[in-house]
């Protein structure tokens, strides 16, 4: 269905998806048994009720929209940079903020504003360099140059990680290197929430108002020029936007993979290519990706499987069949 | 010797009691200390429990550590309600000594939050003081978390008094700290006593063995193993010139041999036969080489259940083999069986013959 | 509107894209009257493109100045430019699979704000400008998925939803066969009939007579400009592009042939 009211009517299922999604989210748990916590347990147990509203519920906002972020970033990422394979682990951002975080916590006091501070600034060099390697490797066509940028950029990165963690005080002020590595939200409470919503809102909210520049922005520089469009200005506008919540996002959970990456696609296959709907589809489906995922995370087992296993797996399922079935959505 | 008899038949009366009345429905009125239980954990919390509590969960790294201090104390046995599963859980030992061990519930590894309230734990321990965010987490919902660290012999009496403190039975937690103390003591006299005795360099790692390749570590400077070596009377070299960062640290066979150490101790991962690993160092051209191998004082660390090096309260028996390993003419009155005999007796009330049962068919003193 | 209908106006241009490069243009003036259609015409390299992203706005002149209706183009707003010149690129980024109405929609940005949506109205324009271009059938199909002379025209049509008055095209027929030429040229004629100014590079000299004016360009200099009928002469093109052309006149316009 090709349609434009075929596909505004998708993305209104979309967020009836979503809401179906939390609640349910809310009704999956551990506690008092494995998997579905039936209402009569929640009734007259006080714990039950406590654990739902400090534990279960921040960490299924974080979760939606941590997966919120991540999508939002990657689409705009493909975007901007006309590139389907990149998004914010490709491109040094996620690990640019890992670094950030490692390094506020260990030397800079590892308050919230300066762990989510310095996440951000490393998160905006670490795209900088991965952009302006690519414009100087000659090997390949664009898309190519700013994927093998970008795998450079983010692999420097986890190696300066790495080594911060090596340097540091493992049993008094790094968390786990897994968790850098393989993102968690385990420890999720809503003050981690609270902390960055006032971030990630507004950011999200500006990538929203803009979603319709973000199409002027995929054309060539000249034309949109012609159009009235600032292309530099206009771009590093939704970039900071985007890079600025990507770390946010990242220093309270750790390193996602693939979400940006794989959403948008399947975005754009559900509401098709105008970013006008595949945007905030984008952002609504990856809420639903990495909750669904969390909620595996936290229940599957008796023990957490961290996140970023999760997503990692089933992004990478799915973008495997996109690819073999050659619907990717994509021209070069 | 008698103080000791009556005293080690006291305890197993009592556990046998307390087992006996545990069975039944816990007492319904809480047995409340006449004050609340304050204390400061390993992480520098202040914990303030209103109740003493009666459900006690184990989770995190190495939780064979603290089920070993646990078991000590009677009460520790009875409020033990559940563990986190993670490498070696002590079951070979636990399950051995207490029957009742098997119904405790165990939890994957890394369990959430509502996995862990699902247990109705009054307590939550746990090694580690890392950003661990559990303590918050769990804050959260109201249940506790005290956390232990249990690296360095200071860390031990500390955690040592705060288990008793939570257990409500601060006095056996004050004679496990004399048993301790007393054998340190012991040691630390004979030693300066011979004043004049040279102290020998001394290098302790621990070697693992992965498909053939050695790779071998030394401990922190202010661990457990560090202490060890210290206490005995020796030279630790590698705290000479490397900086040991705060875990095991790599070293290489360059390194070795420049510090030429005139004894080594392997500490060997219990599952690899020790015997076949010093075999593999003795076999091997450029260990050989060194000067201890070539005197023949290359030694694999003893254990039996479990290492006696690691912070497991086992490192008594180990510091007091090593210090007999490492000045044979000074402690040549120790006998080794009877230590295990009284430690295992004191500690966990094992009698003579449950000792020969379960602990001395796993006794490895004597590789080298 | 200035006076004597000159909408379009360079003045001296000069531009290099380096220090140590030479320069692309040397001291460019044209007058372009409202309502004309121009050829400018020259060699691979002889500045056409240049000229018009300077014209455009997009490079700025080492020297001279552009001119639109009598005023520089640093006294009108972005805003105003946008409304008043439309770009139409040799080709276009194409990403991801946009619908032909939605890439054409996108020429309705210079009326909406940085915020703004497009609207109705707007969607009406896009669809009448894709109508002008004779598409209206492919308004849903996705634009990755036409003809290199379908695509031509759809970028065409976007430009037209801008409804500027000025139309610059870049090399619009270099991929084209004869059928989708023809189309082009008719649009534009459509477009001219309604008012518009057009100014297109071309390096073939006959789609050059189909203009008013020509404007020769070879090594950053114009050659001769004038009306098409008189300006593409055997001496001017030989002087332009170094080999013997044969004008036969047919009908009052020039056909150029090249001889074997």
């Amino acid at each position: 269905m090709r349609s434009s009211r075929g596909r505004s009517r998708r993305l209104w299922l979309i967020g009836g998806l979503v809401l179906l999604c939390l609640a349910g989210s809310v009704m999956l748990g551990r506690y008092p048994k494995p998997y579905v916590t039936p209402l009569s347990a929640i009734r007259d147990n006080p714990l039950a009720v406590n654990l739902i509203l400090h534990l279960r519920l921040p960490r299924i906002a974080a979760a939606f929209l941590i997966g919120m972020v991540l999508s939002a970033a990657g689409a705009v990422f493909q975007m901007i940079f006309r590139n389907p394979l990149v998004d914010s682990g490709f491109l040094g951002v996620s690990q640019g903020a890992a670094f950030g975080a490692a390094l506020a916590i260990v030397f800079l006091g590892g308050t919230a504003w300066a762990v989510q501070g310095s996440a951000a600034v490393f998160a905006m060099a670490g795209l900088a360099a991965s952009y302006f390697l690519a414009r100087r490797i000659r090997l390949g066509d664009w898309i190519l140059r700013l994927v093998l940028a970008g795998i450079a950029v983010s692999a420097l990165y986890s190696a300066a990680t790495g080594s911060i963690k090596y340097m540091a005080d493992p049993t008094r002020q790094l968390p786990d290197i897994t968790f850098w590595m393989l993102g968690g939200l385990w420890g999720i409470t809503w003050k981690d929430v609270l902390q960055i919503l006032p971030v990630i809102v507004p950011c999200l909210i500006v990538l929203f108002l803009l979603r319709w520049r973000l199409n002027l922005l995929s054309l060539r520089d000249e034309t949109a020029f012609s159009l009235g469009v600032r292309p530099g200005r206009e771009r590093l506008v939704l970039l900071v936007a985007a890079v600025i919540a990507t770390a946010a996002a990242v220093s309270k959970a750790g390193q996602i993979a693939w979400v940006g990456l794989i959403v948008p696609h399947i975005a754009r296959r559900v509401v098709g290519s105008d970013a006008q709907r595949a945007l905030p589809a984008s952002i609504l489906l990856g809420g639903v990706f990495v909750l669904v995922c969390d909620d595996l995370a936290r229940i599957a087992l008796s023990g957490e499987i961290p996140l970023g296993i999760l997503t990692s797996f089933f992004g990478t399922v799915l973008f495997l069949v996109l690819l073999l079935r050659r619907k990717l959505g994509v021209r070069t | 010797m008698r103080r000791a008899a009556l005293g080690s038949t006291l305890i197993v009366v009592l556990a046998v009691a307390v087992c006996v009345s545990g069975a039944a429905a816990l007492p319904s009125s809480p047995h409340a200390s006449p004050h609340p239980i304050r204390i400061t954990d390993a992480a520098g919390h202040a914990i303030t429990l209103e109740t003493l509590p009666k459900r006690l969960v184990v989770i995190g790294k190495g939780p064979h550590l603290i089920l070993h201090l646990l078991y000590m104390f009677p009460e520790g046995r009875e409020r033990l309600v559940g563990m986190e599963k993670r490498g070696r859980t002590a079951s070979d030992f636990l399950e051995a000594i207490d029957p009742a061990f098997k119904d405790k519930k165990t939890m994957g590894v890394n369990p959430g939050p509502e996995e862990i309230a699902a247990l109705r734990p009054d307590l939550v321990l746990m090694k580690g003081s890392a950003d661990e965010r559990m303590s918050e987490t769990l804050a959260k919902v109201g249940i506790p978390v005290a956390y232990l660290s249990l690296e360095t012999p200071e860390e031990f009496f500390r955690d040592l008094a705060n288990v008793g403190a939570v257990l409500g039975n601060e006095a056996r937690a004050v004679e496990v700290a004399a048993f301790f103390r007393g054998r340190i003591e012991r040691i630390q006299k004979t030693l300066a006593a011979a004043a004049g005795e040279k102290r020998p360099r001394v290098l302790l790692v621990m070697g693992t063995d992965r498909g053939g390749k050695f790779a071998v570590q030394v401990p922190a400077g202010g661990w457990m193993q560090t202490f060890q070596v210290r206490t005995a009377g020796a030279a630790p070299v590698w705290l000479e010139g490397i900086k040991t960062t705060a875990g095991w640290t790599i070293v290489n066979l360059e390194q070795i041999a420049g510090w030429d150490p005139d004894k080594v101790f392997v500490v060997v991962w219990h599952s690899i036969d020790p015997q076949s690993m010093i075999d593999s160092f003795k076999a091997d051209p450029q260990w050989s080489a060194l000067k201890a191998v070539r005197a023949g004082e290359l030694y694999a660390f003893p254990e039996d259940i479990f290492g006696w090096d690691s912070p497991d309260p086992r490192w008594i028996l180990g510091l007091t083999w090593l210090a007999a390993r490492i000045h044979p003419s000074l402690f040549k009155e120790t006998d080794m069986t009877r230590e295990v005999y009284e430690f295992y007796q004191k500690l966990y009330g094992l009698d003579r013959a449950a000792v020969e049962r379960i602990i001395l068919p796993k006794v490895r003193l004597d590789i080298h | 509107m200035s006076a004597a209908g000159i909408l379009l106006s360079v003045k001296d241009l000069s531009f290099s894209y380096g220090p140590g490069q030479p320069p692309a243009l040397s001291s460019v003036s044209l007058d372009i009257a409202a309502g004309t259609v121009t050829a400018l015409l020259g060699p691979n390299g002889s500045g056409k493109t240049t000229l018009l992203n300077l014209i455009l706005g997009w490079l700025s002149p080492a020297r001279g100045r552009v001119e639109v209706a009598g005023k520089p183009l640093d006294a009108h707003t972005r805003r105003e430019l946008s409304r008043t010149i439309g770009l139409v690129p040799q080709d276009e980024h194409v990403t991801f699979e946009l619908d032909v109405l939605e890439y054409v929609l996108l020429g309705r940005a210079p009326y909406l704000d940085f915020l703004e949506t497009p609207g109705d109205e707007d969607r009406r324009k896009a669809a009448l400008a894709l109508e002008a271009v004779g598409l209206s059938a492919l308004a849903d199909r996705s634009i990755a998925a036409l003809s290199g002379g379908e695509r031509q025209l759809v970028i065409l049509a976007r430009a037209l939803a801008q409804e500027p008055a000025i139309l610059l095209l870049d090399e619009p027929m270099s991929h084209l066969d004869i059928a989708n030429t023809r189309r082009i040229l008719e649009v534009l004629a459509d477009m001219k009939k309604n008012g518009k100014t057009i100014l297109f590079t071309t390096h073939d000299p006959n789609l050059a007579a189909a203009a008013d004016i020509a404007v020769l360009l070879k090594g950053g200099r114009v050659l001769a400009d004038g009306p098409s009928a008189s300006t593409l002469n055997e001496r001017n093109l030989k002087s332009t592009y170094g080999v013997g052309v044969k004008v036969v006149m047919l009908d009052g316009h020039p056909v150029i042939l090249t001889r074997a």
